[in-house]
């Protein structure tokens, strides 16, 4: 998925290659590629022909998960660029950031079992992604591809916690 | 039939004119199952005789006749006995999955996939049971639409996983079913008041049934359904109040052991039509072995609440899943039988914040939505096109070290869904590695459910973690799982559809193996018969033109009767299938006909030698 031959998941749904999305276009542009080829739309069809359109629309659906999200969208917009964004270098790590997600994590483990303050918790990490999302749109949009792949790792890390916020939440809710 | 095969999407209008098909809708239910039928984008239930829709899901076995489906009162206590119900619950299970009480025999399967069960008609694997519900409510469907079915839209419960899916359509083939798609019951649900009542926007569908209980969030749109998020649990549902009841009744009675299966029927019927009398009154009273009483609302409110708030949990879940609140719904339909309970809406109501619909009937709605959506599959156009998104209701994975389970397709992924992860080896010189399969959320490989192991065979010899092997899961529309295996840098590969757990497949195989080999023994004794036949006539033939030849001249007359006599003894024997008889008596015959050989050979010579001149002898 992570090499310079990467299919062009934009071009495959027919929409601008860009970092901000138009969500209404992705839904569009995905509902009429389901509509042509989803299996059921070949149920009388032979058996080729079917397995054709599992194909098919497996990849876009997995186009659309990938442009939906933010984190997969940034990864893929790198690796069209010839990065593959899974892999980073140890001079690549931002210093500050590690420290930062040390914080982050002692954060999290300390408000575990507090629904409240996990839901604050998520707040306060939704809004340093949006922050670290502007820093990578705006690297990206100069072609400063370095600085890009750092930022994403960071965006990686906090959907990653959003994540597992979400999973601590979850966990309550089983008691 | 060429001619309507697709050959562009998105002209399928194109096959308006083509003869009608005839296409059915099947909701297999835990206590009930109904089939229905669609035209020109309206459904109707199809109904017996007496008019009714629902058939229990009964099947009552007998050694001499016919399973009998749908039976609602026992002529007998023997019918009684060999009458199975709720099979749904043990599709796709094994016998550890089921922790409570039934009502009839279980006993493992050999190869530890379902149990089987035991029947006056021998034992039955669940798939035969469901096999035999399938086959009845498509004769109902072949009855009211004049011919052999061209295609079946089957309904599962959201919830149900791979394996209970497997057993679902292995069900349906062994009934003869051209099944169109498993569609999910509260999809099924949702297109029923999509096409039929109009609704639109972010719906939950609360589908609680006899055994099973579903959850899904769905969006709905201009003839688009899609699933958001999925939740339930494939072994809860009305059933259970049932027994709650029943339970309820047993500690009243200070009953101290369990009563047997035939008392265990009988309690739950009365525990039922206790739980219908509350849906209007107040109290009701309820008498077993000698035991009175009073079941009054709030007692019976305190035995389900617990069981409704699962349901509610797992609402919570789902709203989760698709980070919505219960206002971003625009509403809340009910879905199956036991949504009839007054506490059942009350506390779904409270839960959403908002009365539930449920203008069509709740017991009716998934086989009316199963079979619009067949009637469309099977190629019926009638000129709505619809475009159903469903998902996997439980994540994917793959056993890595230590026991773990890794995701590979997460739950509530949009169906047809492919997804590969690459994995490495973790010994020099490792040429094997094993899969194990699983479904399930939890991290430790014993908490999910296992669906199947195989092996990638023949990977170059390795340096620890330089093979790449790449495993690929692909789903389809009906929610199955094929599994493939590949290392990237040498191209070995393996692949399964996965099924070896659960499915009916292995049992299938070994039943055929069994039946091939017996059938092959038996084609080989019937060639030794034949075999021996011959031999016997042959040597018949043989004494019988020697004796003409010479038997007056080389035998006495009790030697001839001897032989004569034996002879005719085969002859006889040789006509029946007795392959060791006529063995034996070819054998004596041939013995006893040596000696006559012998003179026969030496008056040969000696003729042979008189018709010759000495000098020819001499040369």
């Amino acid at each position: 998925m992570s090499s310079s031959s990467t299919l062009n998941y934009f071009e495959l749904l027919g929409l601008p290659e860009s970092v901000e999305l138009d969500r209404s276009a992705l839904e569009r542009a995905y509902q009429s590629l389901q509509s042509q080829w989803h299996p059921d739309q070949f149920a009388g069809a032979d058996a080729t022909t079917r397995a054709r359109a599992v194909q098919q629309t497996s990849l876009i659906n997995d186009a659309y998960r990938t442009l939906r999200e933010p984190v997969s969208r940034a990864a893929h917009l790198l690796a069209l660029r010839g990065i593959e964004p899974d892999r980073l270098e140890q001079r690549e790590l931002d210093p500050a950031f590690l420290f930062e997600q040390m914080e982050w994590r002692e954060e999290l483990e300390a408000k575990r079992g507090n629904e409240a303050a996990l839901g604050q918790l998520g707040v306060k990490v939704d809004e340093r992604f949006k922050t670290t999302w502007r820093v990578f749109a705006e690297a990206l949009a100069k072609e400063a591809l370095s600085e890009a792949k750092r930022e994403f790792h960071k965006l990686q890390f906090l959907g990653k916690l959003q994540y597992e916020i979400n999973e601590a939440e979850a966990l309550l809710l089983d008691d | 039939m060429a001619l309507f095969t697709i050959s562009e999407p998105g002209q399928s209008k194109l096959r308006a004119h083509a003869p009608r098909k005839r296409a059915v809708g099947i909701d297999l239910g835990t206590t009930n199952s109904l089939v229905a039928t669609a035209r020109e984008g309206k459904a109707e239930v199809l109904r017996d005789a007496e008019g009714r829709a629902l058939v229990p899901s009964i099947v009552t076995y007998s050694a001499t006749q016919a399973p009998r489906v749908g039976l609602r009162d026992y002529a007998d206590a023997a019918d009684e006995r060999s009458s199975i119900a709720s099979v749904k619950r043990l599709m796709g299970r094994s016998r550890a999955d089921i922790d409570y009480q039934l009502p009839y025999t279980l006993e493992d399967s050999p190869n530890g996939g379902m149990p089987l069960i035991h029947t006056a008609a021998g034992k039955l694997s669940p798939v035969q049971v469901s096999a035999d519900i399938l086959r009845h409510l498509a004769k109902r469907g072949e009855e009211a639409l004049g011919g052999e079915l061209d295609g079946v839209v089957i309904t599962v419960p959201a919830y149900f996983d791979e394996a209970q899916r497997e057993a679902t359509r292995d069900a349906a083939r062994l009934a003869g079913l051209k099944v169109l798609r498993l569609l999910s019951e509260p999809t099924a649900a949702a297109v029923a008041y999509g096409l039929d009542k109009k609704l639109e926007g972010t719906v939950i569908i609360y589908d609680l049934g006899g055994g099973t209980f579903d959850v899904s969030l769905m969006q709905l749109q201009q003839g688009v359904f899609r699933v958001i998020a999925t939740g339930g649990d494939a072994a809860l549902g009305g059933d259970d109040f049932d027994r709650a009841i029943a339970n309820w009744v047993l500690e009243q009675q200070g009953a101290t052991e369990r009563p047997d299966s035939h008392d265990w029927r009988e309690l739950l019927r009365r525990a039922r039509a206790a739980k219908h009398a509350l849906t209007d009154a107040e109290e009701t009273p309820i008498e077993f072995a000698g035991w009175q009483g009073v079941l009054t609302r709030a007692t019976y409110y305190s035995l389900i609440d617990a069981l409704i708030d699962t349901t509610l949990r797992a609402c919570k879940r789902v709203l989760r899943d698709a980070r919505m609140k219960p206002e971003d719904l625009s509403d809340i339909v009910l879905v199956g039988g036991a949504t009839r309970s007054p506490r059942v809406r009350e506390k779904v109501a409270a839960f959403f914040g908002r009365e539930p619909l449920c203008s069509i009937d709740p017991d009716e709605v998934v086989a009316i939505g199963a079979a619009l959506q067949a009637d469309v599959l099977v190629g019926n156009k009638y000129g709505a096109e619809t475009l159903l998104l469903d998902v996997i209701p439980l994540s994917l994975g793959i056993e890595t070290m230590g026991g773990l389970m890794e995701k590979i397709i997460p739950r509530n992924s949009t169906i047809p869904v492919a997804r590969a992860q690459e994995f490495t080896t973790y010994k020099d010189g490792q040429t094997a590695m094993s899969l194990h399969v699983l479904q399930g959320e939890r991290e430790l490989v014993q908490d999910c459910r296992s669906l199947a192991r195989f092996e990638l065979k023949g990977i170059p010899p390795m340096v620890a973690g330089a093979a790449r092997v790449k495993v690929t899961f692909q789903v389809d529309a009906d929610g199955l799982l094929e599994v493939s295996a590949e290392e990237t840098t040498s191209g070995q590969k393996a692949s399964i559809v996965v099924k070896p757990s659960f499915g009916l497949q292995e049992d299938d195989i070994a039943e055929m193996l069994k039946q091939s080999y017996a059938k092959a023994e038996e084609d080989k004794r019937l060639r030794s018969l034949r075999e021996k036949q011959v031999e016997a006539l042959r040597h018949i033939e043989a004494l019988e033109s020697a004796l003409e030849a010479d038997g007056e001249a080389l035998l006495s007359a009790e030697e001839r009767k001897e032989l004569v006599g034996m002879m005719e003894e085969l002859r006889s024997v040789a006509a029946t299938d007795d392959a060791d008889r006529i063995e034996i008596l070819t054998n004596r015959l041939n013995e006893r006909s040596l000696d006559f050989a012998a003179r026969r050979m030496d008056a040969g010579i000696r003729q042979a030698l008189a018709g010759r001149r000495l000098d020819d002898v001499d040369q």
